[in-house]
């Protein structure tokens, strides 16, 4: 192998795929990445041999192709100190040394058999479903972080995606709040439903900031794996299996009581609230009360701290229906409101308790819930 | 994954696990039949070749080549070297997912908990490039309670694609429940001469060294092969058994100093010690075995054991269990290793009459824990 390419599209390429690369694990290999030179690009691929597994392609001129695997903190710490120049990088094959130049720095790197390295695992062309790129990555990052963190039911640490002629619903929940995305599909698909880890997902948000137009997904025949290919890069994610709880029933029909504010005041004055409300429970107070007698109707948002005290906003608000007492979990309530980017924003309750819904005005795509806590008002 | 769907696929006949022919059979047949349960407990003593041969089974289940496992192609290899994606060995040490701690450096003594939650996560994904995924979990005996108790919930309801090998020294003493929900099959020793004819031919053992290393390992195959590679172990087996057979017979004051001694060297070499106590459990194991007149439980030629009855060698492995349990949870090792003591039967000495210092021990049980 021996080739050449730029300082600033390896160290792009491989911090992009060191996302796959574990913290910990229990195989070696999975520390390194692999570099495969053929034709005028190589392919940079990490994976955690578990979960997920990100290639990358740089445009580089190849004199003579191979592949080796280099350890990947140490290989992409060097390429990101380097200037922005040329690399030249030179395998001797039998000793399996990489003698990498840049500028008037060089570094050998010893490196292991390529063979050794975790096939990334192919996906048959089954099903490929295109969607818009940024308009997917806005999806994701409204549905990923209601996924559940701990363990105990893995269904819940993934995303689920429903597709069924033009709609492709994502969802997520961890037993106290619920996020739904339903996006268009350009094409009709075939009905599946698959879940996908939301670990993979959060690379694949990242992955997807530089991406520009539509994007495949595809999922394979045997439903264990999915593909994202966004052209130079593409991330494959072994799924999750079991069966994702029906969540359509958990989203409430109808309303007793509407409340519509400004996303931007409500996220201030629950910061503020979440504040007092941290040496607590987390516990932040909603009161909607209606206008009387021409009035604007308000909201006001409050917290305690037992012992240390006490803080109430109020905002403007339009309230439809009588008024509305109700405690979240202002972590819950603040991260939802961080990934909306509609103006407005209406709460609708039922009476109590009973879980809040969440839906950004004049968008009818998203729509979350969650659930409320018990408080003593 | 299609092969098998044309039925093409065959199982080698052996799988090259010294003395164990019988329960690669019985893995091999379930494998033919298409009756592969979700999870297996090879339950048999150190060194009988638990590990070699539930690394088989995954071979067996991942392998590409016709006849299976063919223990060359790269898969295979991978397999024996722990490096197989989709195969994971759980044990001591382990990896988990949480960052905050690393089992390696922090000198585990059990398997944890948050161990047995990383394999809930993994176990329910699809598998990575394999057929299925698989989890040895080396030993059984050593998980925490704590992660035991996780365990269950996996066992219960393994996701499809995965299969749980438990191995366990003990299986007695895990938890009932893990051991309903596991297909138990036990390792029983070899004949000495099987194990010395495989130590000639395969490590190049000199042939009188390997009779005694058999004999010595008790039909063990991975034990004999462990004590030619190191002969301290074989001396440290040699002095322990001597030591067990002698205070089996020695009086109070004998056993109070010898604990005494015993706990300080716990302060300084923990491994040894325990190694010890494990010599003493095997030991007791085969007493009961002999008194109990099981076949195949003791090859005959490993010397001559002592004569008691089956509820005395019971007591004893128990007790030798729990002080070997008090220990690894920190409990003041002197008091640990006197209660041990005190719980020994006392045996009638060889060529002495019952009586002098053959009294009934005092009753300390701690049953209650």
């Amino acid at each position: 192998m021996r080739l050449s390419c730029q300082q600033e599209d390896l160290h792009r390429g491989l911090s992009a795929v060191a996302r796959a690369i574990p913290a910990r694990s229990a195989l070696p290999i999975t520390q390194h990445v692999l570099l495969t030179a053929d034709g005028d690009q190589i392919t940079l691929s990490a994976t955690d041999a578990e979960t997920i597994a990100i290639t990358y392609t740089i445009t580089a001129s190849i004199d003579e192709g191979g592949s080796i695997t280099m350890p990947s903190r140490l290989l992409s710490d060097f390429v990101a100190t380097l200037p922005r120049e040329n690399i030249e990088m030179t395998l001797a094959e039998r000793s399996r040394q990489v003698s990498l130049s840049c500028a008037r720095n060089d570094a050998s790197i010893g490196g292991m058999d390529p063979d050794d390295f975790p096939p990334i695992p192919p996906v048959d062309d089954s099903a490929t479903i295109s969607v818009e790129a940024a308009r997917f990555r806005r999806a994701l990052s409204q549905v990923v972080f209601a996924a559940a963190a701990d363990d105990s039911r893995p269904v819940l640490t993934g995303v689920h995606f429903a597709i069924d002629g033009t709609e492709m619903r994502l969802a997520a929940a961890d037993g106290f709040r619920l996020a739904v995305h339903t996006l268009e599909l350009p094409d009709s698909a075939s009905e599946c439903s698959v879940i996908v880890p939301a670990r993979a997902l959060a690379e694949l948000t990242r992955l997807l900031a530089e991406a520009e137009d539509a994007i495949s997904v595809t999922f394979n025949a045997a439903g264990t794996q999915v593909q994202f290919d966004l052209g130079h890069a593409k991330l494959v994610a072994q799924l999750i299996q079991g069966t994702f709880p029906d969540t359509q029933r958990l989203i409430p029909e109808g309303h007793t009581s509407r409340t519509e504010v400004a996303v931007g005041e409500f996220n201030r004055e629950t910061r503020i609230a979440q504040i007092f409300a941290r040496d607590g429970s987390g516990i932040v107070r909603l009161v909607a009360s209606p206008g009387e007698g021409g009035a604007p109707g308000r909201l006001t948002i409050s917290a305690r701290a037992e012992e240390l005290g006490t803080n109430e906003g109020e905002i403007d608000a339009i309230v439809e229906g009588e008024e509305v007492k109700v405690a979240f979990n202002g972590r819950y309530l603040r991260e939802v409101l961080d990934v909306l980017d509609t103006d407005r924003v209406a709460i609708e309750t039922q009476d109590q308790p009973s879980p809040g819904v969440i839906r950004p005005l004049g968008d009818d795509s998203y729509v979350h819930v969650i659930m409320p806590m018990f408080v003593q008002w | 994954m299609t092969e098998t769907a044309t039925g093409a696929v065959q199982y080698a006949e052996d799988w090259g696990v010294v003395g164990q022919s019988a329960a690669a059979a019985a893995l091999r047949h379930a494998l033919i039949s298409g009756r592969l349960t979700h999870a297996y407990l090879l339950s048999g003593p150190e060194g009988a070749g638990k590990a070699t041969l539930a690394r088989r089974l995954a071979q067996a289940l991942i392998c590409k080549a016709g006849v299976r496992p063919c223990l060359e192609c790269r898969t295979c290899r991978q397999v024996d070297s722990g490096d197989a994606p989709d195969i994971e060995g759980i044990t001591i040490g382990g990896v988990c997912d949480e960052g905050n701690h690393d089992h390696a450096s922090d000198n585990s003594t059990r398997i944890r908990i948050c161990q047995v939650r990383r394999l809930e996560r993994v176990a329910n994904l699809s598998p990575f490039a394999a057929a299925r995924r698989i989890f040895i979990i080396d030993t059984a005996d050593e998980l925490q309670p704590e992660g035991a108790n996780a365990l269950l919930k996996t066992l219960e309801e393994p996701p499809a694609t995965s299969l749980l090998i438990l191995l366990a020294t003990d299986p007695e003493a895990l938890l009932p429940t893990i051991r309903s929900r596991c297909q138990q099959l036990t390792l029983t020793p070899a004949p000495a001469s099987e194990v010395a004819a495989a130590l000639v031919e395969r490590a190049g053992v000199p042939e009188g060294e390997a009779l005694d290393l058999a004999r010595l390992s008790r039909g063990r195959y991975g034990l004999a092969l462990r004590m030619h590679g190191d002969p301290s172990l074989a001396v440290l087996r040699e002095t322990a058994t001597e030591q067990v057979r002698s205070l089996s017979r020695a009086g109070r004051n004998e056993r109070l100093d010898y604990a005494q001694q015993l706990s300080r060297s716990w302060q300084r070499e923990r491994e040894s010690v325990l190694a010890t106590l494990d010599v003493w459990r095997s030991w007791w194991r085969d007493v009961l075995h002999a008194s109990a007149e099981v076949p195949g439980g003791t090859p005959a030629a490993s010397g001559p054991l002592e004569q008691c009855s089956p509820a005395q060698a019971l007591a004893a492995l128990s007790a030798t269990q729990r002080a070997r349990e008090h220990l690894i949870t920190n409990t003041n090792p002197q008091l640990a290793l006197e209660v041990l003591m005190l719980d020994l039967p006392v045996l009638p000495a060889q060529g002495m009459r019952d009586g002098e210092e053959a009294r009934e021990p005092i009753a300390v049980t701690p049953e209650a824990d």
